[in-house]
């Protein structure tokens, strides 16, 4: 039977309803019990349907059998908090075979439940306990595997080809409105869908196209760049793929009006006067009037109009333009007026002012005025991207050099994501290194094996990051 | 990691030829049911039986597949369908190969599973089947959009390429150099292990309870946005704060706008925005700007008065303020389409408020309606001579006179009614005419209307055709209608006349026909003149009853006052319908009644 939750929601808040319980409870009390029956169940439905079960933890992201489960904000703190129930355990993998029995379940979900023993490697212990119980239906594995590998491979090519085909798009649209030509939403749709599923399938990918930096005309990329990052920040606040879509629609379009402003005032040094800054002021008014020649489609896009239109007024309504009727910003407006300055701000689109590092901008973002964005959505938008968004380049305390290649979920280690190596401590640069969890103790001290010491700026070194993200 | 799982399972991974050609055949049936489903679905039209059968079948091969098979995956090549390298369905490549209509979107594959007949089956069906190959229609986005749980597709981008590189990541990218600056690093090193980040340091960015709170009910207020008013407001907004060329740039974008909100039947938009608008107008003052809003509800008018007419008959009428503000915006051009409508409006509030809205239009611009009555349409025509009448338009006399000689009954009848309204002396010849008109209602309307107007020599042409020898084949109620104004229009100088058709005897002897005298009798009834009364009191034992009847009544009506007399003679409604739907019925009511009271 097709039920509307993702069928891996199911399996993962029974597994973390049970760990709970065995956390709070003895083996023979009647929750404990309820919640293994529970786990059983679920587990032996996927099983019966695909012949297996894994799940894999990447990132901010969890898989049940490859597909993706969506942490809404309904199961956000309960399948989060499991997530780091597996990630204190060092685990970035389990399987189980149709073959598991509802002993295996209650020895391994016990075992998780359980701290792990500081002063050892806690898969390693973990694997360990497993055997010695004589669990070998289910099994563990460390998280970085999702990051390796041929498919790695594949699944940065398609990325790459997904956003140099959106840039394209986004150019084609803006230079043929300022021909006068409508807009055809159907190559936009086809960009937008393309996105949407590139980036649910490997965000950090997606977030890694960021930084790409081979490309002349800076609007189109923005309007790329918004995309990513929005629909990025809508998955992470739960938003469905159609959403999504609507989401990356109108964030791809939010400085179309743009097109109407002589690219001498856009780009000018210095800066605008007052007749100058009255037309760049302009451009939400210029875009909410261009959606209306978006051809090929039925509806209007009405809530990507009203994003395109809010996107600089502000919560509080002090931006631009000035507001007669009742409004307020809309939440799609809010999104990207926050994905937009992060993008602005690490990129070389303004002649005014150097770009930033992805952790400076973060930091800004932090520190923003208040008012100036959606407070909450900037929080979460912080606890997406992480202290060190991916594809920082960051000097780490070993004296290595790394890139950033996902966030650690785990909103109290958010200064501590995955890394890729890409030089070792004595400048020595080896291409693809390992990805090392910043998490990771040394078993002796107990003390973290790796710390970032700072970012940096990767032109100095003369490193292209985004070949090292994915 | 190794681990002992199950020999069951690795042995399936070796793959079992013979088996596969099995399961292939069955496959390629559920495909060949599945072409049949969807075939049958663009053949016939919705409802036919056949449509259920081959769905049915489908559904049948499907549910032995899933004995056999987790799902039925298949590849899609340019024009063939794959199933585990083996050929389940294959066709010259063509725009309606099935494989292809999926290929030439770049959909490579396609899997359905277990559940998909549960409703899924039959959406994907109808989805396919209606989308057209020759529109473009993309069945990628189609199916994306959708998101079936239980039939998945895989796509490859097939954006068009331009030639232009994709760059490639560089996996090696630098390995092997040396970092040139190493001053960054080695003051990395010197200054030691970074110490753990205190607990709190995120403490500004953590989400709690409340944030997610937050979060949700903002996702909640953005899905529940009503965005089309909010864009609305964004329009009207552009147009009352920026210069004259953004308030045409806005009106333009609301011309196109305004028709979509119309067919969506989003009144209260509609009405906000011509509301706004005509306030907007006004404040600014500029002739320019209120041109600007009068040309866009002119472009408007018509379809505004055809939507509130039309859609009134579904029961979704607007609202009662945002009637008021559509039809208080209509303009001129809307005429033809009230003209039309507002009859046929069921809701009498809405028919109210449009008419209303008529009169104010054509009052202002009576040219339109001038132009209806000579519309080809015969109930537009006829109606707005009724408009005609009714505001009591004279420059429109000689289209109405013109109108009185089309052939259409309903026009005629028009044109007549209208022309008594109006009452001047250029439609009295026209009335004349219609005195002898072949419609027999459009003669009872000239003849009513001719009580109105009394042109000139009248009563001496309804003498002429009341003594006339083909009087008795028109009906009691017309014979009724002609001697009543006949006696209104000469008094008691139809006495003689009207005395002869109730008591005189033809040249063989017989009397005109009882229906023809009774009438001529309650004629006498309404001149009230002594000598009426001599002439009714000699048929007051008459015979016939109907003759006898209406004598009484006549002669009772001496009691009443002459004005009330001349009243319903003129006024007749009531009165007449009766007798002409039920004459005698009526009179010997009347004789019973009469009979009763004279007894007491
Ligand atoms: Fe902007
Ligand atoms: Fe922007």
């Amino acid at each position: 039977m097709m039920s509307s939750q993702h069928p891996g929601t199911g399996i993962l808040s029974a597994m973390y309803g049970a760990v709970r319980a065995l956390q709070l409870y003895p083996l023979e009390n009647e929750v404990v019990k309820r919640g293994l029956v529970e786990v059983k169940e679920q587990a032996d439905s996927i099983l019966k349907l695909e012949g297996g079960l894994s799940i894999w933890v990447a990132g901010n992201y969890m898989f049940v059998n490859d597909l993706q489960v969506k942490l809404d904000l309904h199961d956000y703190a309960s399948l989060s908090a499991f997530r780091e129930v597996l990630r204190s355990h060092g685990v970035g993998r389990m399987e189980a075979s149709p073959k598991s029995s509802a002993e295996d379940w209650q020895a391994f979900l016990t075992l998780i439940a359980a701290d792990p023993e500081p002063g050892q490697p806690p898969l390693e212990a973990l694997q360990a306990e497993l055997q010695k119980n004589g669990v070998s239906r289910i099994s563990v594995g460390p998280p970085s595997a999702m990051f390796e590998g041929s498919d790695a491979q594949q699944s940065a090519e398609a990325a790459r080809h997904t956003y140099t085909r959106s840039v394209k798009v986004a150019r084609d649209m803006m230079e043929g409105l300022v021909l006068g030509k409508a807009i055809g939403a159907r190559r936009a749709e086809r960009a937008v869908l393309a996105v949407v599923d590139q980036v649910l399938q490997e965000p950090a990918t997606m977030l890694g196209m960021l930084t790409l930096r081979d490309f002349d005309d800076h609007s189109y990329v923005h309007s790329v760049n918004v995309a990513i990052l929005s629909v990025a920040l809508g998955d992470y606040l739960g938003f469905n793929r159609e959403q999504l879509f609507e989401l990356g629609f109108a964030a791809l379009f939010h400085d179309i009006g743009k097109v109407l402003i002589p690219p001498a005032v856009l780009n000018k040094m210095g800066w605008l006067n007052d007749e100058e800054w009255r037309l760049v002021s302009q451009h939400p008014d210029f875009g909410l009037l261009m959606m209306f020649s978006v051809e090929g489609s039925e509806d209007l896009p009405y809530r990507a109009m009203l994003a395109v239109y809010e996107h600089h007024m502000k919560p509080d309504l002090s931006g631009y333009p000035r507001v007669i009727r009742r409004r307020r910003q809309g939440l799609f407006a809010r999104i990207i007026a926050l994905t937009e300055a992060y993008d602005a701000a690490i990129s070389n689109y303004s002649k005014q002012f150097l770009p930033c590092s992805p952790d400076e901008a973060i930091r800004q973002l932090r520190e923003a005025e208040t008012g100036a964005y959606d407070a909450v959505i900037t929080r979460a938008f912080v606890n997406m991207m992480g202290i060190f968004p991916v594809a920082t380049l960051v000097i780490l305390d070993t004296g290595e050099m790394g890139v950033v290649v996902a966030p650690n979920p785990n909103p109290k280690s958010l200064s501590r994501p995955l890394v890729r190596i890409i030089a070792n401590s004595d400048g020595e640069r080896v291409g693809d290194g390992p990805i090392r969890d910043l998490t990771e103790r040394d078993p002796e001290t107990n003390q973290y094996r790796r710390s970032i010491a700072r970012s940096t700026d990767p032109e100095r070194y003369g490193i292209s990051v985004a070949d090292h993200v994915a | 990691m190794t681990d002992q799982t199950s020999d069951t399972e690795s042995s399936s991974e070796f793959v079992d030829t013979a088996a596969d050609d099995e399961l292939a055949r069955l496959v390629e049936e559920t495909v060949n049911a599945l072409l049949k489903a969807v075939r049958s679905r663009q053949t016939y039209v919705a409802g036919n039986p056949l449509i259920e059968k081959f769905y049915s079948e489908l559904c049948v091969k499907l549910a032995a597949t899933w004995q056999e098979l987790p799902d039925v995956s298949l590849e899609i090549d340019e024009g063939r369908l794959l199933w585990r390298d083996r050929e389940v369905y294959s066709k010259p490549v063509a725009p309606d190969n099935f494989a292809f209509r999926f290929f030439k979107d770049g959909i490579r594959q396609l899997a359905l599973l277990p559940g998909v007949e549960e409703g899924e089956l039959a959406e994907f069906i109808e989805l396919f089947a209606r989308s057209r190959p020759a529109h473009d229609d993309d069945l990628l986005a189609t199916l994306w959009h959708r998101d079936f749980k239980a039939v998945r597709i895989d796509y490859v981008d097939i954006m068009e390429d331009d030639g232009s590189e994709v760059p490639r990541p560089d996996r090696n990218a630098g390995a092997g150099d040396t970092l040139e600056d190493m001053t960054e690093i080695e003051a990395v090193l010197e200054s030691g292990t970074v110490t753990e980040e205190a607990p709190d340091e995120f403490s500004d960015i953590a989400l709690g309870e409340p944030d997610l709170l937050y979060l949700k009910r903002e996702m909640e207020v953005e899905w529940a946005r009503p965005i089309v008013h909010d864009v609305t407001l964004a329009l009207l907004d552009q147009f009352e704060m920026r210069d004259q060329e953004r308030r045409r740039q806005v009106v333009d974008i609301l011309r196109e706008l305004l028709p979509r909100l119309l067919a969506e039947l989003d009144f209260s938009n509609v009405a906000l925005i011509v509301n706004e608008l005509q306030l907007l107008a006004n404040k600014t003052g500029e002739n320019e700007t209120q041109e600007l809003v009068t040309s866009l509800l002119r472009d408007m008018s018509e379809a505004m008065a055809e939507m509130v007419s039309v859609v009134d008959a579904e029961g979704l009428s607007p609202g009662t303020d945002e009637l008021a503000a559509l039809v208080g915006a209509l303009q001129a051009e809307a005429i033809p389409t009230l003209v039309r409508a507002i009859p046929a409006v069921p809701n009498r509030q809405t028919r109210d408020r449009l008419a209303e809205a008529l009169d104010r239009l054509v009052e202002s611009n009576p040219g339109y309606v001038v132009d209806l009555l000579s519309a080809e349409d015969p109930m537009l025509a006829a109606e707005a001579a009724r408009i005609v009448g009714r505001i009591g338009l004279h420059e429109a006399e000689p289209y109405l006179v013109e109108l009185s000689n089309r052939p259409e009954d309903v026009t005629r009848q028009a044109a007549i009614e209208a022309l008594a309204i109006l009452g001047s002396s250029v439609g009295a010849e026209a009335l004349s005419t219609a005195l002898s008109d072949p419609g027999r209602d459009i003669r009872i309307a000239a003849v009513k209307s001719i009580v109105a107007v009394r042109p000139e020599g009248a009563s001496a042409l309804l003498a002429e055709i009341i003594g006339g020898s083909d009087s008795a084949d028109r009906d009691q109620g017309e014979q009724m209608a002609f001697m009543r104004a006949y006696a209104v229009l000469a008094g008691d100088e139809a006495v003689p006349l009207l005395a002869k058709v109730l008591n005189g005897r033809r040249w063989w002897g017989g009397r005109r026909a009882p229906v023809t005298r009774a009438c001529a009798a309650r004629a006498l009834g309404v001149v009230g003149s002594p000598t009426a009364r001599s002439a009714l009191e000699k048929a007051a034992s008459d015979k016939a009853a109907p003759v006898k009847s209406a004598v009484r009544v006549a002669l009772k009506s001496f009691n009443n006052d002459s004005d009330e007399r001349l009243e319903a003679a003129v006024l007749p409604e009531d009165d007449e319908r009766a007798l002409v739907d039920d004459p005698l019925d009526l009179d010997i009511e009347i004789e019973d009644t009469t009979g009763k009271e004279g007894s007491s």
